[in-house]
């Protein structure tokens, strides 16, 4: 670094201390002290402040804890209801009509029937069954020329037949 | 540049004055705010660049330091907790609109109003010319905040760097570069200006 740079260094201190140069101001420093607000009656305010949160943090609080009691009345029960001041209109009204029994009705119940569980599926022999009927032949002059055909009554005393299995499907 | 590394001594009389002053005692916190209102006023002057401001500035921030002198855990630690405060009222300030539109209506066209040869009688003065003395007002002016701010910190030879880092929120290694950085820039404007042999 040459001596012209150091007298440049020199002359850029003296410049910027200029920039930042203040006069002495004595009045200055009294100034000041007079504006200080009083320290107590700051406390004394803050306290103040704090008093005016912690009303405003309960009031809240009460009209939360109201607005919370009055929606708990829908769930009254109906004594609660008629015996309110402002329930009278509805309470004469219920008290006016007459008691009517309740007509009730028996639950019916969807019932279904089992079939029978010793219900079988057994093969059986029809034509063996027929030829094994006793029947008489009928004769072509037992027939009638006109007139109705009566026939007797024909008894089956051993007929294995069944409702129940000639209406099975095969 | 009066910006030091020694650690700052202890002065019981500092200590003394600072719990008066918490008790209440305004004669102690006038007396504490008198002998730091200086440096406090050229720290709040580096800020916003007009007198008006920085007084204003000095003047809030003892207001806010009487009221939050509870705060201040270390009395020793007091002047600087006060010029931390100071610095931030006086970046309130010339953040605020009102403010900038006081300097832009009172700011020079031709530069700050320096008159070395009336009022400065010093050797070093008489050889700087008026030309240069604005000349390097001008380019001081121009830097970036980040590197004028520590620039005239530390060009007031109030503050050591460990005090600048401490209001300015930055290690002290970034404040010696920026110091730096900013005379380097400094002088290479004024080369380019033509300024480089001052006689």
């Amino acid at each position: 670094m040459t001596t012209d740079r150091d007298h440049l260094d020199e002359a850029i201190d003296i410049v910027a201390r200029r920039l930042i140069r203040v006069d002495d101001d004595s009045r200055l420093a009294a100034q000041i002290v007079a504006s200080l607000p009083e320290r107590r009656y700051w406390l004394a305010g803050l306290t103040w402040r704090l008093a005016a949160i912690a009303a405003l943090v309960g009031a809240s609080a009460l009209v939360l804890q109201r607005s919370n009691e009055g929606s708990t009345e829908v769930l009254r029960t109906g004594e609660q209801v008629l015996s309110a001041a402002n329930a009278v209109p509805f309470a004469g009204l219920v008290l006016g009509v007459a008691p009517h029994p309740a007509q009730r009705t028996q639950i019916v119940r969807s019932t279904f029937v089992e079939p029978p569980s010793d219900l079988r599926r057994t093969p059986f022999d029809h034509e063996r069954a027929l030829s094994s009927l006793d029947l008489a032949p009928l004769a072509e002059d037992a027939l009638p020329d006109d007139g109705f055909l009566s026939v007797e009554p024909l008894s089956i005393d051993d007929l294995p037949l069944a409702s129940e299995l000639l209406s099975l499907p095969e | 540049m009066a910006a030091a590394s020694e650690p700052e001594p202890i002065q019981p009389e500092l200590v003394r004055l600072v719990v008066l002053a918490r008790t209440g005692d305004r004669a102690a916190f006038g007396r504490l705010i008198e002998e730091h209102l200086g440096p406090a006023r050229r720290l709040a002057l580096a800020a916003v660049g007009q007198a008006m401001d920085a007084d204003e500035a000095v003047q809030e921030a003892a207001v806010a330091a009487w009221l939050r002198l509870d705060a201040l855990h270390e009395p020793a630690a007091f002047r600087g907790w006060f010029m931390r405060i100071v610095w931030r009222k006086a970046l309130d300030r010339r953040r605020s609109v009102r403010s900038w539109f006081a300097r832009f209506q009172s700011a020079p066209v031709d530069g700050p109003p320096l008159d070395f040869a009336a009022s400065d009688p010093s050797p070093d003065a008489q050889l700087m010319s008026r030309e240069l003395a604005l000349a390097i007002a001008q380019v001081v002016q121009a830097l970036p905040r980040k590197l004028r701010d520590p620039f005239l910190m530390a060009a007031s030879g109030d503050h050591r760097y460990e005090e600048i880092a401490l209001v300015l929120r930055i290690p002290v290694g970034t404040v010696k570069w920026r110091v730096s950085e900013a005379r380097r820039l400094i002088r290479m404007k004024l080369d380019r200006l033509g300024h480089g042999d001052p006689r």
